[in-house]
């Protein structure tokens, strides 16, 4: 299924001075503004959905109906800046996600999946990564195994270490705007953060005592 | 500077592509791969399908909120300008995909609906079909009965009232057998004849009701043929129930018009050989009937014409109380009274035995109990 990558560099059509102003335009449903923060927020919605459901099928549901929301309430956003709306989208894509794997979690309980049934050829035809990696069938296994255990990991946080670590690590947001957007100080966020991590490596394999390596130490 | 601190610092710093901060220990080095695997997730692609759709999605959904805003527009009205936009700005449904949302929540809340509703439905057919197979004191039971009356009263014509009436005790009857062969608890199956009692005598008024012509005739002969049926199964069942069981049923015998003996009166003397008297006055004493002293046969019986029945019992020493004394005839129907028996010197039992021992006085109601 040839996927077509979005551009989501989209930072510069909406810039950090007219956030604000985007906002009080999408409150007024217009269709522009909500474009604008749909365009920007889906990336960072869609990947973190992704990381925590792991089936296309079910992101795309997912994705839809939180921007579904997020058109039908703006007006209830009681921030401006972009971190805060991040932090109100996740709180809402959270909501969703748990809701689908409640669903996923029942179904699983009444289905006998069958060995190679089309459904697992059909997740496995979906390709979900850029393509470089595509062309790597091993780096591609490994990046699924990856995504997966993302997935796992980050189930093991709080929804407040969630918005965390993803508005900061998928929506590059800064300590002070989060801190800010959550109504804590910027410390008890770098605590939230550096917990969060912690627990992210001790859930991936990555933490002192683990037999694991990750091929992951570009940073 | 705090490990949170220095963290945030050597994130930072790779972010901004500066100098490298050394991590302090294992754990640091740990966090920082932790964030660069998250950091990874930015590689994930968005299907442009599925980005696009959406955004159609949104544009329509967003043209919608705002034509309500400006307000005046009818629900109604709304409805066909978002599906009109739908229809003209989204492709052609996909599963997975947003296209059309409204059109999509309004069929999830039907398929809600219909999902509950047929739970609905299969819990009531299920709680019916279990009724319909209820036996008296079962849980299911009233339910049954109130389904039976429902029944009659949408039967509609009296022709199909009767006809109702009539298949109704048919169902009673084979309730009775069935509670009876089952050896349930004499209340259920007292509980079943009542129901049978109850339907011959509602069966029988409705076939009476009916104007006289070919279709009464025809009820009438459908009454007799189950009323023969009660009769028979009554019979039948009489050997298989206890005593106090086996008196309804030859009540109800009775209320049928069969010939089913009755008790009215009995008189207890004491004998100068120490023994008793005992003189039952009725109908339909059969020969060879039996005396039953509370539900046992009891004593030997001497004369038996069809009004009266003569018994002499060994037993003398009737302590004071309350006394069944009755009949059974061969057939198995049965019939009896109860007696109050006082000693009237209980200080002299042998004494009161003797001379008047039980001196039996008649049911309290004045109504033998058969």
């Amino acid at each position: 299924m040839p996927h077509r990558e979005v551009n989501t560099d989209t930072r510069g059509s909406v810039t950090t001075t007219t956030f604000a102003q985007v906002i009080k335009q999408a409150r007024s449903h217009d269709e522009e503004a909500l474009v604008a923060l749909y365009q920007r927020a889906l990336p960072v919605i869609y990947r973190y959905a992704l990381a925590r459901l792991g089936r296309p099928d079910l992101v795309e549901d997912v994705v839809s109906e939180v921007f579904l929301v997020m058109v039908e309430s703006i007006d209830e956003l009681r921030t401006e800046q972009e971190a805060g709306f991040y932090a109100w989208l996740l709180q809402i894509a959270q909501g969703k996600i748990s809701r689908a794997l409640r669903h996923v979690t029942r179904n699983e309980r009444k289905q006998i999946p069958l060995p190679d049934s089309q459904t697992s050829d059909q997740y496995n035809s979906i390709e979900l990564v850029a393509t470089d990696l595509v062309s790597n069938p091993v780096e591609l296994h490994e990046w699924r195994e990856t995504l997966e255990e993302v997935g796992l990991a980050m189930g093991n946080l709080s929804a407040e270490q969630q918005v965390i670590v993803i508005g900061r690590f998928l929506a590059d947001q800064k300590i002070e705007d989060l801190a800010q957007a959550l109504g804590k100080q910027p410390g008890a966020v770098r605590i939230l953060q550096f917990r969060a991590l912690n627990t992210l490596a001790k859930h991936l394999g990555l933490a002192r005592g683990s037999q694991r390596k990750r091929k992951g130490e570009r940073v | 500077m705090n490990p949170e601190d220095y963290l945030d610092r050597l994130i930072e710093s790779h972010e901004q592509g500066e100098l490298h901060l050394p991590a302090i220990n294992d754990d640091f080095a740990a966090s920082m791969v932790a964030a660069e695997t998250l950091v990874q997730l930015k590689e994930i692609s968005i299907p442009y399908e599925f980005a696009n759709n959406l955004e159609l999605s949104i544009r329509a959904h967003a043209r919608n909120l705002k034509e309500q805003n400006r307000g005046n527009i009818s629900f109604f009205a709304q409805s066909r300008i978002l599906s009109d936009q739908n229809r003209r700005s989204t492709p052609p449904v996909q599963s997975h995909s947003p296209v059309e949302p409204e059109r999509l929540f309004k069929r999830r809340a039907w398929i809600t609906f219909l999902r509950v509703a047929a739970v609905f439905i299969i819990a009531g057919v299920g709680i019916l079909t279990a009724s319909a197979r209820s036996q008296p004191g079962d849980a299911l039971y009233g339910l049954s009965q109130a389904e039976k009356q429902f029944a009659l009263t949408f039967a509609g014509a009296p022709q199909n009232q009767a006809n109702l009436q009539i298949d109704q005790l048919r169902s009673a009857i084979v309730d009775l057998k069935t509670a009876v062969n089952e050896g349930r608890d004499d209340g259920a199956i007292r509980l079943t004849l009542d129901t049978v009692a109850a339907k011959t005598s509602s069966s029988q008024k409705a076939v009476a009701a009916l104007p006289v012509d070919s279709k009464r005739e025809e009820a009438q002969r459908a009454l007799s043929s189950a009323l023969a049926e009660e009769e028979q199964i009554l019979h039948l069942l009489l050997s298989n129930v206890d005593w106090p069981v086996r008196l309804a049923f030859t009540q109800q015998l009775g209320i049928l018009g069969e010939p089913v003996p009755t008790v009215t009166n009995v008189v207890v003397h004491t004998q100068s050989n120490r023994t008793l008297l005992i003189t039952l006055t009725g109908t339909h004493f059969a020969p060879q009937a039996q005396l039953m002293i509370d539900g046992l046969q009891n004593g030997m019986v001497s004369q038996s014409i069809p009004t009266q029945l003569i018994a002499v019992s060994g037993n003398a020493a009737w302590p004071s109380g309350a006394y069944s004394v009755g009949v059974r005839n061969p057939d198995g129907t049965a019939a009896q009274s109860i007696i109050n028996v006082r000693n009237q010197n209980n200080s002299d039992q042998e004494d009161s035995n003797h001379n008047k021992h039980g001196t039996p006085v008649p049911n309290p109601t004045g109504n033998p109990d058969h």
